[in-house]
């Protein structure tokens, strides 16, 4: 079967994109939620803050993802 | 709806006579909320006393109530009954709630507890010796000898001991040279020995035996051989035990009788407690008493009326407009039905200030919408309506059950969607009815979605800025809203000129295009020079942020798909299908576990962060009514405390 190297390269490209992206954002999420788990420990009200500020870092992986989805529908 | 309750500030002036009476009655309307500021003259001389003995109530209930509880007995939930049945109605006596029957009920439970447990400890400490002297003479089992034998004697010493294995037949040796009687049992680690002498060598042989480790026995003064004394003492402790499970069975009765009655008292007495207190906030003269507060406008004539027919129309009520400081004034978040259940996700943030629009009636509408985007399924949609069902029947805590209702609430929305985009259990009855339906697939379709996902993240944020926008001209505030808002405004204009000349290529529209362009980057570089810059791609940042409503649709589809494959694959034959079975069930719910909590923590974010950051300040301070809590009691019981 002869696969196109386009197609492969999109590929490679789209992983890159969301790989390092989730790697960060989830390095990044760990540090915000153990920090987050210590805070709720001392203080249960904050929870709800500081699930907010464990979610925030996601964001990146999201950017990686947009980026992603733009190489693979994108790039004809 | 849209914004909170209108306070009104309310002053009150009655004879002291009429104190009890209205504080009970706006105890039991809790509409108003005290303020705090009375002086020394505010504390009647009786009052410590009063505060005293209704504290002393409480403490009595509560103390029973920590002495009863390790005794209840708590069933084992069953799955059936969690599902299908209600949790049993509250009982207790209604009789006990006022002071003259507490008092003897009190005193009798006291009592009554007192005797139970002196009489369960003394059969602890007794369980605890007889079992120490049955594991004592059991060591002995084996010996035909009287243990009442093994005594000192005016010319002779008795001693039994364990000695190591390893120095047994080294001490046996040395022991030879005095005139011993030995007996002895040789076990795997340690042999028992017994030896009976002349006292005059006692000294002499204790050091010999202590030089090879020997552990010295006492034994219990009993009389009998060591098996005759095992039966006896084992009998002993089984009738011991016996009385033992029946005091505990009796200290058990007691609880299931009477922990609902204490739990109730110890209630009433606190929601008395909080009426003595509240006295020492109010102001006085010789015989008058007067106090300030807020009420929420909507409540105050019902009040006024009740404030007047308690104290016999002898009270003076004043409900005041807010003065200057009126943005000072309490907070209460009110709206209606199912859009309340909301209010704790708006608390969770902030709450509002009090001329300040509440955002909960704007996540009542978004909330449901961006979860049900994100889980996008309509048999996980059905799911979810059943568990949101299941919290709103089965638990009590208000707070679980707006829970519950915001899941329900997102349900509709997850099924609407899911029969929308064509999503059951992912892409489950094409996989294996190859029954396909719904406008599009996202999974193929995934630019199309994500524009969507931008588009309504971009209507979203410009409900938020117009909000924001009508804030700041409220406020008169021009500085904010041209630095806050009106370069977003630019910004948007100039974007949007760009893209309609992108299609149809009309030149012109580039003027005012780069003119609305230039007016922003100007507002943003007087705002804070060249880092104001940044404000631009934060702003896009936060537009593309709202692609997280496509990602976690995406997530949850393609992690379906791939249970959907993997149990497609196991479908040849019985055992390939009874695991292919397992493989659908565990992985949609852990699926639908998963993206459920995603989407709700996803949910919160996108309005917490983008939405919230267009108009809303928040820092109210809570509004908090004098307000008496009945979880047990019912309105009623003593009037003359």
């Amino acid at each position: 079967m002869v696969v196109d190297i386009n197609i492969g390269l999109k590929a490679l490209g789209a992983g890159i994109a969301i790989g390092f992206a989730a790697l960060g954002s989830g390095i990044g999420q760990g540090q915000a939620a153990s920090a987050g788990v210590g805070a709720i420990a001392e203080k249960e009200e904050l929870f709800g803050k500081a699930i907010t500020l464990a979610a925030l870092v996601e964001t990146q992986a999201i950017y990686g993802f947009v980026i992603a989805i733009l190489i693979m529908v994108l790039l004809k | 709806m849209l914004y909170p309750a209108r306070m009104k500030k309310i002053q009150l002036l009655a004879l002291d006579r009429y104190q009890e009476r209205i504080v009970e009655r706006l105890h039991e309307l809790g509409t108003l909320q005290i303020n705090e500021g009375a002086d020394e003259s505010g504390v009647l001389k009786s009052w410590e006393k009063r505060r005293e003995n209704v504290l002393a109530f409480k403490r009595r209930a509560e103390t029973l109530l920590d002495s009863l509880e390790p005794f209840e007995k708590i069933e084992k939930p069953q799955l059936r009954k969690l599902i299908f049945e209600k949790p049993a109605p509250f009982e207790c006596d209604p009789k006990l709630l006022n002071q003259e029957a507490a008092q003897p009920y009190l005193s009798s439970l006291q009592r009554k507890l007192t005797n139970l447990k002196d009489r369960l400890a003394r059969l602890e400490r007794e369980i605890e010796r007889t079992t120490a002297r049955l594991k004592t003479i059991k060591k002995f089992e084996g010996f035909k000898i009287d243990l009442s034998e093994i005594r000192d004697t005016k010319q002779t010493f008795s001693i039994a001991g364990d000695v190591p294995m390893e120095n047994l037949e080294e001490l046996l040796q040395e022991l030879s040279s005095f005139s011993l009687s030995l007996s002895k049992r040789e076990g795997e680690e340690k042999a028992l020995l017994i030896a009976l002498g002349l006292k005059w060598e006692k000294t002499r042989v204790v050091a010999v035996l202590s030089r090879y480790g020997f552990e010295r026995i006492i034994i219990p003064e009993v009389k009998g051989t060591p098996s005759e004394l095992a039966l006896e003492y084992e009998a002993k402790l089984e009738k011991l035990m016996q009385n033992n499970q029946k005091i505990l069975a009796e200290l058990e009765s007691l609880a299931q009788k009477e922990i609902n009655n204490l739990l109730a008292l110890r209630e009433f007495f606190e929601n008395k407690l909080e009426r003595v207190e509240v006295q020492q906030e109010f102001r006085r003269s010789a015989r008058t008493f007067t106090l300030e507060g807020y009420i929420p406008e909507r409540l105050a004539a019902k009040t006024v009326a009740e404030i007047e027919k308690v104290s016999d129309g002898y009270a003076a009520v004043m409900i005041l407009d807010l003065d200057e400081d009126g943005q000072q004034a309490p907070v209460m978040l009110d709206n209606p039905g199912h859009i309340k259940a909301f209010q704790g996700l708006t608390k969770t943030y902030a709450m509002p200030r009090y001329d300040e629009i509440d955002p909960t009636f704007l996540m009542f509408i978004g909330f449901p919408f961006f979860f049900g985007i994100m889980l996008t399924d309509a048999a996980y949609g059905v799911m979810l309506f059943f568990l949101s069902r299941f919290i709103m029947r089965r638990f009590e805590s208000p707070g679980i059950r707006d829970i519950g209702k915001i899941l329900w609430l997102s349900s509709l929305w997850t099924i609407a969607l899911g029969l929308l985009f064509g999503s059951v259990f992912g892409d489950f009855l094409q996989t294996f009815f190859n029954v396909r339906f719904g406008v599009f697939d996202v999974l193929s379709r995934a630019d199309v979605a994500l524009l969507l996902a931008v588009i309504v993240g971009l209507l979203h944020l410009n409900l938020g800025l117009m909000l924001g926008i009508k804030r700041k001209l409220a406020k008169r505030d021009a500085e904010g809203l041209v630095f806050e808002h009106l370069w977003i405004v630019m910004l948007e204009i100039s974007a949007g000129l760009f893209v309609v000349y992108r299609f149809t290529g009309a030149k012109p529209i580039l003027w005012p295009a780069a003119l609305a362009l230039l007016a922003c980057t100007f507002i943003l570089f007087r705002k804070a020079s060249i880092f104001g810059m940044l404000e631009i791609p934060s702003f896009f940042g936060a537009n593309l942020s709202y692609a997280r409503l496509l990602a976690l649709a995406l997530a949850t589809t393609g992690i379906a798909l791939a249970v959907n494959i993997i149990a497609g694959l196991l479908f040849g034959s019985v055992i390939g299908a009874f695991f292919g079975i397992l493989i659908l069930f565990g992985g949609h719910i852990f699926n639908f576990i998963i993206n459920a909590f995603g989407a709700f923590v996803h949910s919160m974010r996108l309005h917490y962060l983008e939405f919230f950051s267009m108009f809303y300040e928040g820092g109210g301070r809570e509004f908090s009514p004098f307000k008496e809590k009945r979880r047990y009691t019912k309105i009623g019981g003593d009037k003359t405390w």
